[in-house]
C-alpha cells in the first residue's frame, strides 16, 4: 500500500508547490509585463505619428483584412493603423501613422520573418524613408528589386491603410 | 571530488554543446547574434542552477519511480518562472528567443545533469555543477553566435566591426550557416581534443532519459545485422 | 485573405504546405534537431521514428488545445501552459506505449522503441505551443500539426539518404561523424529555401 501512496503523495506535492509558486510570481510580474505592452504600443504609435498626445481605439466595420487595429489621436493629430502584410516568409506586422491632412507621418515594421539579408530590407531606411510625406496614391513609391514580394506586400499595406483612413474619416 | 573541477568541467573538458553534444536545438537557432546567445545561456543557466538544488535536496525524498515526472514538474515551473521575469523585465531578449524560451524545459542538458549528477551529489555539489554546465552553454552559444554575427552581419553584440559592413556572408546567420558553424566548431574541438567529442557524447547519453530507449534501438540493430 | 481568416479548405492546404516545406521544422527552425541527428542514419529507422512523432504531435494537439481554450484561458491560468504541455505529453506518450503494447503488438514492435525518445524531442512540446501562439483553430492545429509531423518525415527520410551515401565517402578525421553530418545537413537546409514563398503565390 505504502509502495503506492508514496510516489503518487510526493509527485502531488511537487505538482501542488510548483503551481503554487508560479500563481505568486504571475501575481507579481503580470502587471509588470502588461505595462510595458502597453507601454511599447504607446510609444510605437507616438513614432510613427509624433503630434499625436494619446490615443483612443476605434472600432470600424468593413475595414480592409490586413488593417488589424485603428487608433485615433485624442488631440486630432490623425490616425494610426496596425497592418498585417503577407510577404515572403510569413506575416509582417507593420504600423503607420496619417496625419489629419491625409498625408504620412511615419511608418514602421513591428516584426517579420522575411529572409535576412532579402526581405528584410523593407526595414531599412532606405525603403523606409519614401513613405512620410505621401498622400494615398504613394506616387513615387518603389518595391525593392531582389525582394519585390516583401516590399509590394507592405506597399498594398500601406494602400490598405488609407482605404481604413477613409472609413475612420466617415465614422466621425 | 576537486569543487574546482566540478565547476570546470561544465566550461571545457565536458562542454555540453561543443563536447557532450546536448542542447543542440536551441544552440543553433539562438545563435544567430552575441547578445541573443547571452541572453539564452543565462536563462538556461539560472534554470539549471535552480533545478539541480531542487533535485539534488530532494533527491532522498523523490522516489525513483516517479523522479522522471517530478524533475520534468520542478524544470517546467522554473523554467516559466525565468520566462515570465524574462517577459516582464527585458522583453526585449523575450521577442529574441521566442518559442526557444519555454523549450529550455525539454533541453537535454537540464535533464541530462538532473539524471547525471544531481540525483547523487550534494546541494553544494550540484550548485557549482550547474553553474559550470550552464557558463559552458553560454560560452559555447557565445562562440557560435560571434562567429555568425561578426561574419553573417558584419557587426558584434549590434556593433558595427570596421571593415566587414560590405562583406557580409548573409547565409551565416540564416539555418544553413547555423548547421555549417555548428559542424566546424565540433571539427576544431575534436581536433584539439583529439576525437573526445565523440567518445564523451556516449557519456552524455547515459545521462539522457530517453538513453534506455536509445540502447535498445542500437541493441535491435545489432541484432538485426547478426541476422543478416 | 479572406480565407485565411476563415480557415476554408485552400486556407488549411496552405497551412500545411507551410508546415511541411516552407518553416520546415527541423531544416529551418531547429527543432527536433536531436533525434534527427540520432536516427537518421537507417531509413527503417528514420521512418519508425517520423511515424511516431507525427502520431503523437497529433494527439499532443488533440489533447492540449481543449486544455488551453477551456481550461487555462477562462480560468486565468495561462502561466501554467509550459507545466500542463510537457506533463500531458509525457503522460500520453507513456499512455500510447501501454496500450499499443498491450492491444497492437504489431505496431508496438514496429514503433515502441521510439516512444520514449519524443517526451524530450521539443518539436513536440513546440508544435502544441505555437499552435496556441499561432491562434490557430481546432482543425488549423491539427493540419498544421500534421504538417509539421511530415515536414519532420520528409527532412528524416531524404537526410538518410544523404547519409547512407556519406558512410562511403572519406572524410578528415576532425570532421568524421557528427561535424560532416552537420555540414550535409547545412546543404540539405539550402535546398528548403527554394520553397519559400511559392506556397501563398501557388494557391493565392
Amino acid at each position: 500500500m505504502r509502495d503506492y501512496f508514496k510516489p503518487i503523495a510526493v509527485l502531488a506535492v511537487i505538482c501542488l508547490v510548483i503551481s503554487l509558486a508560479l500563481a505568486v510570481t504571475n501575481a507579481k510580474t503580470a502587471p509588470v509585463i502588461e505595462e510595458a505592452a502597453g507601454r511599447k504600443a504607446e510609444q510605437a504609435r507616438k513614432e510613427v505619428l509624433p503630434e499625436a498626445d494619446a490615443f483612443t481605439q476605434l472600432t470600424l466595420s468593413g475595414l480592409p483584412a490586413s488593417v488589424t487595429a485603428v487608433y485615433r489621436a485624442d488631440n486630432g493629430a490623425g490616425c494610426v493603423f496596425m497592418l498585417t502584410a503577407k510577404g515572403y516568409g510569413g506575416d509582417i506586422e507593420l504600423i503607420c501613422g496619417i496625419d489629419g491632412t491625409g498625408k504620412l507621418t511615419g511608418c514602421a515594421v513591428l516584426s517579420h520573418s522575411e529572409t535576412q539579408g532579402l526581405g528584410s530590407r523593407v526595414t531599412l531606411p532606405d525603403f523606409q524613408e519614401q513613405f512620410p510625406g505621401q498622400d494615398s496614391a504613394l506616387s513615387g513609391v518603389d518595391a525593392i528589386s531582389g525582394a519585390t514580394i516583401s516590399s509590394r506586400a507592405y506597399i498594398d499595406a500601406v494602400r490598405d491603410a488609407f482605404t481604413a483612413f477613409e472609413l475612420a474619416g466617415e465614422a466621425v | 571530488m576537486n569543487r574546482l573541477k566540478v565547476l570546470t568541467n561544465g566550461l571545457i573538458r565536458e562542454n555540453p554543446v561543443l563536447v557532450l553534444i546536448l542542447g543542440t536545438c536551441p544552440s543553433l537557432a539562438v545563435s544567430t547574434q552575441a547578445s541573443n546567445a547571452i541572453g539564452m545561456g543565462l536563462a538556461a543557466t539560472v534554470v539549471l542552477l535552480c533545478s539541480n538544488v531542487a533535485i539534488s535536496a530532494l533527491r532522498k525524498i523523490i522516489p525513483d519511480n516517479v523522479r522522471i515526472p517530478c524533475y520534468i514538474v520542478l524544470i517546467a515551473g522554473f523554467v516559466t518562472v525565468v520566462q515570465m521575469l524574462v517577459k516582464a523585465y527585458a522583453p526585449a531578449i523575450d521577442e529574441q528567443l521566442g518559442i526557444f524560451l519555454p523549450l529550455i524545459v525539454v533541453n537535454c542538458i537540464i535533464l541530462g545533469r538532473a539524471e547525471m549528477f544531481a540525483n547523487k551529489n550534494t546541494v553544494f555539489a550540484s550548485a557549482l555543477d550547474g553553474i559550470g554546465m550552464g557558463l559552458g552553454f553560454t560560452l559555447a552559444l557565445l562562440a557560435m553566435a560571434s562567429i555568425r554575427e561578426v561574419f553573417g552581419s558584419g557587426t558584434w553584440f549590434g556593433l558595427a566591426v570596421p571593415g566587414l559592413a560590405g562583406h557580409k556572408v548573409s547565409i551565416l546567420v540564416l539555418a544553413p550557416g547555423g548547421f555549417f558553424v555548428y559542424g566546424v566548431l565540433i571539427a576544431l574541438v575534436n581536433k584539439l581534443t583529439k576525437g573526445k567529442a565523440g567518445k564523451n557524447a556516449e557519456q552524455g547519453c547515459a545521462g539522457c532519459p530517453a538513453a534506455a530507449a536509445c540502447g535498445r534501438l542500437g541493441a535491435a540493430d545489432e541484432a538485426k545485422e547478426r541476422e543478416a | 485573405m479572406e480565407s485565411l481568416l476563415h480557415f476554408d479548405f485552400k486556407g488549411l492546404v496552405i497551412i500545411l504546405m507551410s508546415a511541411v516545406l516552407v518553416n520546415n521544422y527541423v531544416l529551418q527552425r531547429f527543432l527536433g534537431i536531436c533525434s534527427f541527428l540520432g536516427v537518421s542514419k537507417k531509413l527503417d529507422q528514420a521512418t519508425g521514428m517520423s511515424l511516431a512523432v507525427i502520431f503523437v504531435m497529433l494527439l499532443a494537439t488533440a489533447v492540449t488545445w481543449p486544455i488551453q481554450y477551456y481550461l487555462l484561458e477562462p480560468y486565468g491560468l495561462g502561466y501554467m501552459q509550459t507545466v500542463l504541455f510537457i506533463l500531458v505529453i509525457a503522460a500520453l506518450v507513456q499512455l500510447v506505449e501501454i496500450v499499443i503494447k498491450k492491444y497492437i503488438p504489431a505496431l508496438y514492435s514496429a514503433l515502441g522503441v521510439y516512444l520514449p525518445l519524443i517526451t524530450t524531442n521539443c518539436a513536440v512540446l513546440a508544435v502544441a505551443i505555437l499552435n496556441v501562439d499561432s491562434r490557430y483553430d481546432f482543425l488549423a492545429s491539427m493540419v498544421n500539426s500534421l504538417g509539421s509531423g511530415l515536414g519532420y518525415f520528409l527532412a528524416m527520410v531524404l537526410f538518410s539518404g544523404v547519409r547512407a551515401r556519406m558512410e562511403d565517402g572519406e572524410t578528415p578525421a576532425a570532421f568524421q561523424d557528427l561535424p560532416i553530418t552537420l555540414i550535409a545537413a547545412s546543404i540539405v537546409s539550402i535546398a528548403f529555401f527554394g520553397f519559400a514563398g511559392v506556397i501563398d503565390k501557388l494557391f493565392a
